[in-house]
């Protein structure tokens, strides 16, 4: 009898269960991007010094503030799993969402080859006979086995992580400004101020968004939050504080421990910081940060790029075969599953600066289509009510309108270093815009908002 | 055979493990 009332638990479900909490989200988002304080950020200090590095954190600082308050208002609005991929579709057409889709998907996948790497390459300098190939493959393996199994598994993982790794910036911080944390020397902050001039300063811009990469991404969990319009714009500013304060903990301790020349170009600057301050306890708590926040952004990362390939399957943009949900787990198992060739294919290309380049180029690109989405999304709906918008950011449009403009500066100062991976990567956006705004063109007026959104019909533009 | 090779061996192993284990649990769950 009761056969004919129950489902069978091994047939596929069409959505994603909610069952997230706003710690989760900060997880998520934190997790991602934490990683750029132990190592990448301090490029920042061999264009530009301890000044330029300075302005790159707060420059790109208020860029990601502004952009997760766009995400922020969007999430909590639109609750839906795709995130900047949703968003461009919903409000701009289908061209703009494949972009974004594609723009968020290559950068996710890009950091968690990165992140593989990184561990695998710790791993053999403690142990120097492991292989970095194995270790790479376990690491990519292993994550995409726990977000196959469940997202709330996957990101108390990453919870568990982030915390730990914050903890341990913190603890640096503390014991830094208290004297028992090794001798600050402020004459490093003088001696290595600006070593470049004003063009050092500003090419030292392009390195800036290593602090805060990935943040918008903890929107993207909107879709398996208990309470959406709750949980995201918690969990993501919450985020958005930890990483500003972590970012200027982190300049702080390793611009006075760690001289200016030796910075700029250090692999992991925390974990040499720890080292110079001679305290046993700091080299041990900063090399299990450095580990723990590798594997917590390599785990959100597949959590984000397996949730956008999700999204653009299911509006069938690519095939609809990718959006099936796994009946027992919850999870989009196949959107999972293939992150994993692409990942590897990336880790194992061993470019990691180039990786990482195509990796921030993706996320500028989703810096600039992200507010330009939430303009649209006003000028469409401008009635301010729960229903509609849940969470009301203060000062837009207008500072979606200045994100885009510190986004497109970013981009610009690329071309210090990098020229023909920014034209690349470019190229390679625009070629998706105009193939994928041809192809589904149809898709631009089949909304039906009512019964997708539950939202009234918007103001035509 | 050095002990290092069979751990790096063992290494591919579970990892080949892992995603045999996720293709067929994904068929399994495609053929219902």
């Amino acid at each position: 009898m009761t056969d004919e009332i129950t489902n069978d638990p091994l047939e596929e479900s069409t959505s994603l269960v909610k069952t997230l909490r706003p710690y989760h989200v900060w997880a998520l988002g934190v997790g991602i991007v934490l990683v750029g304080e132990y190592m990448g950020w301090n490029f920042t200090v061999a264009k530009g010094g301890i000044l330029g590095s300075l302005l790159a954190l707060l420059v790109a600082g208020t860029m990601y503030l502004m952009v997760s308050l766009c995400a922020s208002e969007l999430g909590a609005s639109t609750k839906l799993a795709g995130g900047p991929y949703d968003w461009a579709r919903l409000f701009v057409g289908p061209g703009a969402a494949a972009l974004v889709g594609l723009a968020v998907y290559m950068e996710y996948i890009a950091l968690e080859a990165a992140d593989s790497i990184v561990v695998a390459s710790i791993a053999e300098s403690i142990l120097p006979e492991i292989q970095v190939f194995p270790i790479t493959l376990l690491v990519i393996t292993f994550l995409t086995f726990m977000n196959y199994r469940g997202v709330v598994a996957a990101l108390n993982l990453n919870f568990a992580l982030s915390f730990t790794a914050f903890i341990a910036i913190l603890v640096f911080f503390a014991m830094s400004i208290t004297g028992v944390g090794g001798v600050w020397n402020p004459g490093n902050l003088i001696s290595g101020a600006i070593p470049n001039g004003l063009i050092g300063i500003f090419a030292a811009l392009q390195f800036g968004p290593w602090f805060y990469l990935g943040i918008e991404g903890a929107a993207m969990s909107a879709e398996e939050c208990k309470h959406p319009s709750r949980a995201v714009p918690l969990g993501q500013q919450a985020g958005m504080i930890t990483l500003l304060l972590a970012a200027g903990m982190t300049l702080y301790v390793c611009s006075g421990l760690i001289p200016t020349d030796q910075l700029g170009v250090s692999v992991y600057p925390l974990y040499e910081a720890a080292t110079n301050s001679g305290v046993q306890l700091l080299v041990v708590l900063l090399a299990i940060g450095t580990l723990f926040t590798c594997l917590a952004s390599a785990n959100g990362t597949i959590c984000d790029s397996s949730r956008s390939w999700y999204a653009l399957s299911r509006d069938q943009f690519l095939t609809p075969w990718f959006s099936a949900v796994h009946p027992k787990y919850n999870t989009p198992y196949r959107a999972v599953i293939f992150t994993m060739p692409i990942a590897i294919a990336f880790a194992f290309s061993g470019f990691l600066d180039q990786v990482i380049t195509f990796s921030i180029v993706s996320g500028l690109v989703c810096y600039v289509m992200i507010p330009f989405s939430l303009i649209r999304f006003r000028k469409m709906f401008p009635q301010h009510n729960n229903k509609v918008r849940p969470f009301v950011g203060p000062l837009q449009p207008w500072l979606a309108y200045f994100t885009i403009f510190l986004a497109l500066v970013i981009m610009s100062t690329l071309q210090w270093g990098y020229r023909y991976n920014l034209i690349f990567a470019l190229l390679f956006y625009a070629i998706a815009y105009f193939y994928f705004n041809r192809r589904y063109r149809s898709l631009e007026v089949s909304h039906d908002w009512g019964e997708e959104m539950g939202w009234p019909e918007p103001v035509r533009t | 055979m050095g002990t290092w090779t069979i751990i790096n061996g063992v290494i591919y192993l579970v990892c080949f493990a892992m995603i045999g284990w996720m293709l067929l649990d994904a068929m399994k769950v495609a053929k219902k």
